[in-house]
């Protein structure tokens, strides 16, 4: 009897609890409005329960079993409200429709004996035995229907759903309601009946709904055991030890020795005083590790990533060892960071655990997960991305970045309210989803890494410059060292090429003496044969008689001997392209007064020349227009030994461009008959060919005795 | 990718909504910066693809401005050559699925419009949102279930329908379809709709989905007694008597023949099609519900989509990038073909008359798409809702518009509500404008559903359609011309021409003749028949 009236209590405090817990969190929800129509069913079933096993007399036993029946029978109706509205299928209104219809049958068949017909009270257990009624087989076959469909669509749901936390709700449910099912058909058997198995099995289901709540948040609702009543019940219990304690002391010093000392109860105080207190804290601590592991777990990593993360400058160590600690506390296989980009607004990836990305991840300036940690500066899990529209504007790249890491709950983490960093972290190894709790701890973990991460990122800023700067820096060096080997090289290819082409300067400054001493062998050899000729026309002349051909002879004579005289200047000469043209000159003209002795004896010559070279092009044939004119003046200019004057001139114009060369006499003159441009005389008309031949110009003045200007540009071509 | 389906499963019906139906709450700021957002993706696949790049040429827009002034706006021939082929290698995005229409005789047979993965989520969405819209009564109520059963009755693949909302609706909300997909696609479309019936004696009708014209034309058929009666061992099924004695209880104490509201309890009617605004209170009578309209295509997927108010439609941030070209200038493109059109954006829209553009997202292949559809905005919110984006209800077909004289523009639509609120009882009607001494007028083929005097049928359409377009009342005594001339057509003339087609092997949108303007021979073949 008084197992009986304990047991329900206990299950009815539980069925209480957990209705107050469903009202607490999210009444408007529809899934938990039928649920606690269903716990609301079982409160009453319990309390009419409670209510059997204290009443006196069978009649108000009587009166509260049939109550229970509506509790009992309800229970089982609603249960299966509850399963169709939990997973989604409210569609199959004809089972809402039947169940209310049972149960408001069930309920006007309270007032008579058609369910319960009577109540006796068991000899063994002194528990109120019920005598069924006639309707009790139909009620039973609707009722265990309901709870049997229940059941079976809770199987489906579990079968068909691919969240393990989902799965892990129904399978706690379907335990729990199992346990209640088999539980109250032991009402159908008579031995059985003595026994309060109904009740019991009553709070395993409690027990059993309450575990799924509690672990897999069954309903979406997340207890929050507050840790000051927790920690009050080993202070109560130790309260109670040092009460008793002190009571025992005194109790016992006063039987043995007939009298009381208040110093001896103080003494005892202090001394279980001193005893208990560590007993207390080490109570406490177990009750932390016990109730609230993960948030002891928590602590105990915020404790130390605050010490560690503070003495930490390097940010790939640092943000490792976050993700580590997060990691392994929170049971989180996924893990990433993602730092703010200097100088822009995206974020990217410096260090992750868990997957493998071949890219480098990043987080650009408006993407919709950026602008809503500035905007909101707390969590985002990924049933928000999945949900809110603004998330619609997600690139398809983004979301399978966020996929790859798996993203479930993405942390800001916040300096100054700046966002500077991310943390997204994967689902647990659990699949539990990240409780409020958690989500706390998470973000007072940003928030107290913040600065240390700040501050890592400063150094790691100020690291990338000097590195960026000692890379520059070696880069140069490289530089410099590549271009000294690349002078060296060239200094080496230079020095080579020098003496290759001093070589090849000595080779043909050996070359060209070589050609120039061959030259001047060939001018020396012209000359001689010039003069072998000259010498065999004397030789021949010299059979002649006619003075015509005499004439004729001499004339080629001095023609030959002006070539050969060019040739004995060029070979003395050092250049061998051009001679010295004033000393040909002089030469020829000395030799052309020598050779007309007899004549020129009255005859003076007078030469006057610049410093002019002439090349060998020119100067022969300017030397046989000199001989040509020079001998013709001696000739011709003064006849009957009358005394005159040859002048030759030599000269070039202010620029040096055009040489002029002048024979004049004071002579008789240029006979008139003679046409100087059309002339018959052989002399002559060498003389205006050779003019043409070197593009010259020639300009006969017969104002006073003859006078031939020959003017001739250095650089004419030769025709 | 969280579907419907696993959220109803967990009993998360505030999520459901959130997912599907939360759009309906976006400002137009966030609406524009989901479009902006997603169209800046949308250039980067075109972009990386052959056929983008010979629209976007091979400088990449950075901006929406620079993507309106260097992109030229597009019809269905600028992509013939890219995708009459169905070659993977050129689009911005791998297809998961190839959706046709029909095309334009002599020009192309199909319109081909390929549909990446993620384009066929978001169809999923689309259709899962006007479920959830048809079935609800207020924000944030959630009345589809996980087990929900589905009447289909749009065209089967290759058809987008079929193609792309039918498995989209398959993965996301994984309904009982009645006939189930593969069993009804094997299926001509009369014994698919007749198996669809004949299985929801049954099993029940959660959601329809499909025509409104079935849905009337088979409640007629129950109004009329004239379904099948024919015994067969099927009608012993104890659901299925149940449902007929439960059926025919229901209309014998209302006093009249049975209707389809009797035998079936649907909670959301989706219906496509023009005439689901004129079928709106007919359905509603037969069948205890009124059914939602909305707004999709081939080429453009999902565009809008009623609310439960039944109102306007509200447009869908991250289908298509939308721009709308003013009438005026669409008509000025209409008749000088020069000219290039200006476009405006959702947030400078005002209310008024439009041809709506699109550019898909998600690795869609139209470009600035003119689809030649002319959509209304009809208020820049909807205040009786909190709806903050403007809304919309389909106009016409730009080439479902007649022009009489430029003094009237007649939709189809006009027309079909002047013949219906003439009162006139008939079949199916055809209008096509013609010239009489230079002068156009209107000529409507009407088959009447029973015998009818010409003189009378005239008068009454004439009145109707005066009363319903101003312009078409003024132009008589403006012009001193007749504008109607109505010719009677035989009995069972349109059914006969859709036997006609069938047994020519004509595509199914090609079975009933084009309303306006059908052509000669159309004419010349409903008329002989």
């Amino acid at each position: 009897m008084i197992l009986a009236t304990v047991l329900s209590a206990i299950a009815l405090g539980c069925y209480i609890i957990l209705g107050v817990l469903t009202i607490r969190h999210n009444f408007k929800a529809q899934t938990n409005q039928v649920f606690l129509l269903y716990l609301g069913a079982m409160v009453f079933w319990q309390l009419t329960a409670f209510m059997v096993s204290i009443s006196d007399e069978p009649s108000e036993a009587l009166i509260f079993y049939r109550l229970m029946t509506a509790g009992l029978g309800g229970q089982f109706i609603f249960f299966l409200f509850f399963t169709l509205i939990f997973l989604g299928k409210g569609s199959q209104r004809i089972f809402f429709n039947l169940g209310w219809l049972i149960f408001v049958g069930m309920l006007l068949s309270l007032g008579n004996d058609w369910i319960i017909s009577s109540v006796s009270m068991s000899e063994t257990t002194e528990l109120y035995i019920p005598e069924f009624g006639v309707l009790v087989p139909l009620v039973g076959i609707f009722t265990y229907s309901y709870l049997g469909y229940g059941i079976y669509i809770l199987a489906r749901g579990y079968r068909l759903t691919k969240s393990n936390i989902h799965k892990n709700r129904i399978y706690y449910l379907l335990l729990g309601a199992g346990a209640i099912g088999i539980g109250s058909l032991s009402n159908l058997f008579p031995v059985l009946q003595h026994y309060p198995i109904d009740v019991a099995s009553n709070i395993i289901g409690a027990l059993l709904f309450t575990y799924a709540i509690l672990r897999f948040q069954l309903l979406d609702i997340t207890v929050v055991i507050r840790r000051g009543l927790l920690y009050s019940v080993p202070t109560v219990l130790i309260g109670t030890i040092y009460f008793l304690l002190i009571t025992l002391a005194i109790q016992i010093f006063h039987t043995y020795s007939g009298t009381q000392l208040f110093l001896l109860s103080f003494l005892v105080a202090m001394v279980t005083a001193i005893i208990t207190q560590p007993m207390r804290d080490r109570a406490q601590s177990w009750i932390d590790r016990i109730f609230f592991r993960e948030k002891y777990d928590s602590g105990i990593m915020l404790q130390r990533l605050s010490s560690a993360s503070a003495s930490i400058l390097d940010l790939d160590q640092l943000g490792n060892l976050i993700l580590e600690e997060i990691g392994t506390t929170m049971h989180i296989e996924r893990l990433a960071f993602f730092l703010k980009i200097a100088g822009g607004g995206s974020f990217r990836m410096i260090t992750q655990r868990g997957f493998s990305s071949s890219k480098q991840l990043q987080l650009r300036e408006n993407h919709p997960v950026v602008e809503w940690l500035i905007s909101n500066q707390k969590a985002l899990s990924k049933h928000n991305i999945e949900m809110q529209p603004q998330f619609k504007s997600l690139w398809g790249e983004e979301l399978a970045d966020l996929e790859r890491i798996g993203a479930e709950i993405i942390i800001p983490l916040l300096a100054k309210g700046d966002l500077m960093g991310i943390f997204a972290l994967g689902p647990k190894r659990s699949e539990e989803s990240f409780s409020q709790d958690d989500q706390q701890t998470l973000l007072t973990l940003a928030n107290q890494t913040a600065v240390s991460i700040e501050k890592a990122r400063l150094y790691w800023e100020l690291q990338s410059t000097l590195k960026a700067l000692q890379g520059a820096h070696d880069d140069l060096e490289l530089r410099v060292e590549q271009r000294t080997a690349e002078l060296a090289r060239a200094n080496q290819a230079l020095t080579e090429e020098i003496a290759e082409r001093k070589k090849a300067q000595d080779r043909i400054r050996d070359n060209l003496l070589e050609k120039e001493v061959l030259l001047k062998e060939i001018h020396h050899r012209v000359k001689n044969n010039l003069q072998v000729i000259s010498s065999l026309a004397s030789l021949q002349s010299k059979t002649i008689d006619d003075p015509e051909s005499l004439r004729v002879f001499r004339e080629s004579q001095d023609r030959i001997h002006s070539m050969a005289l060019i040739h004995t200047k060029l070979y003395e000469s050092q250049d061998l392209a051009s001679i010295y043209f004033p000393e040909y000159v002089q030469s020829l003209t000395s030799y052309l007064h020598d050779s007309y002795e007899s004549k020129a004896q009255a005859i003076d010559l007078v030469v006057e020349t610049e410093e002019i070279f002439l090349d060998i092009d020119i100067a022969i044939p300017l030397g046989l227009i000199l001989t040509e004119l020079v001998s013709n003046s001696l000739k011709h200019a003064f006849p009957n030994d009358i005394k005159g004057v040859v002048y030759i001139e030599l000269f070039s114009d202010e620029e040096g461009s055009i040489t002029n060369l002048v024979v004049k006499d004071n002579g008789v003159g240029f006979p008139e008959s003679i046409d100087f441009y059309n002339p018959d005389s052989l002399g002559l008309r060498l003389v205006n060919s050779l003019v043409q031949q070197i593009r010259g110009e020639i300009i006969m003045d017969r104002s006073t005795g003859t006078s031939f200007a020959i003017s001739v540009a250095e650089s004419a071509p030769l025709i | 990718m969280t579907t419907a389906i696993s959220l109803l499963r967990q009993g998360r019906r505030k999520e459901v909504w959130q997912k599907y139906c939360g759009f309906i709450d976006l400002g137009m700021t966030e609406f524009m910066a989901i479009q902006q957002r997603l169209l800046l993706e949308q250039i980067e696949l075109l972009h990386n693809s052959e056929l983008g790049r010979s629209f976007l040429g091979e400088q990449k827009p950075t901006s929406i401005e620079q993507f309106r002034n260097s992109v030229p706006l597009t019809r269905y021939h600028d992509y013939i050559h890219f995708l009459a082929e169905q070659r993977e290698d050129i689009l911005p995005a791998k297809p998961q699925i190839w959706a046709r229409t029909s095309g334009r005789s002599r020009e192309y047979d199909y319109k081909w419009a390929p549909y990446s993965k993620r384009m066929v989520e978001k169809a999923g969405e689309f259709a899962v949102s006007s479920f959830l819209m048809a079935s609800c009564s207020g924000r944030g109520d959630v009345r589809l279930s996980s087990e929900d059963i589905c009447l289909y009755t749009l065209a089967p693949p290759p058809y987008f329908t079929g193609a792309v909302i039918a498995r989209a609706v398959q993965q996301q909300l994984e309904p009982m379809f009645i006939p189930p997909l593969a069993k009804g696609e094997l299926m001509d479309f009369e014994e698919r709709i007749r198996e669809g019936f004949k299985l929801a004696l049954k099993s029940g009708i959660d959601v329809f989905y499909g025509l409104s014209s079935v849905l009337v034309k088979i409640a007629e058929q129950f109004e009329q007694g004239s379904g099948s009666r024919n015994f067969s061992i099927d009608m012993l099924h104890p659901r299925l008597l149940f449902r007929v004695i439960k059926g025919t209880l229901k209309s014998k104490l209302n006093g009249r023949n049975l209707l389809p509201k009797d035998l079936w309890n649907v909670k959301a009617i989706v219906a496509g099609g023009m005439d689901t605004a004129f079928y709106r209170d007919t359905i509603e009578a037969y069948w205890g519900r009124k059914p939602l309209e909305g707004y999709g295509g081939t080429e453009i997927g999902g565009v809008a989509i009623q609310t439960w108010n039944l109102k306007g439609m509200t447009f869908l941030p991250d289908f298509n990038f939308l721009e709308f070209i003013p009438e005026e200038d669409f008509y000025k493109a209409r008749d000088d073909e020069s000219f290039q059109p200006s476009t405006q954006l959702l947030d400078e829209v005002q209310k008024g008359v439009y041809e709506l553009v699109i550019t898909n997202f998600l690795g869609g292949v139209f470009v600035r798409y003119r689809t030649g559809d002319l959509i209304e905005i009809i208020s820049m919110e909807d205040t009786e809702l909190g709806i903050k984006t403007p809304q919309m209800k389909f106009h016409a077909r730009a080439d479902g518009v007649i022009d009489v004289a430029g003094f009237t523009r007649l939709t189809e639509k006009a027309i079909w509500e002047a013949i219906i609120e003439s009162g006139v009882d008939h079949v199916d009607w055809v209008m096509q404008k013609a010239y009489a001494k230079e002068k156009p007028y209107l000529h409507l083929y009407l088959e009447l559903n029973g015998s009818g005097n010409l003189e009378e049928t005239k008068s009454l359409v004439h009145q109707s359609l005066a009363e319903i377009d101003s312009g078409y009342a003024e132009l008589e005594n403006m012009l001193g011309f007749d504008p109607l001339k109505i010719s009677l057509l035989s009995k069972g003339a349109f059914a006969r021409y859709i036997e006609n087609m069938r047994a020519n092997g004509a595509e199914l949108a090609h079975l009933k003749p084009p309303r306006i303007n059908p052509g000669d021979e159309i004419i010349q073949l409903l008329t002989s028949m």
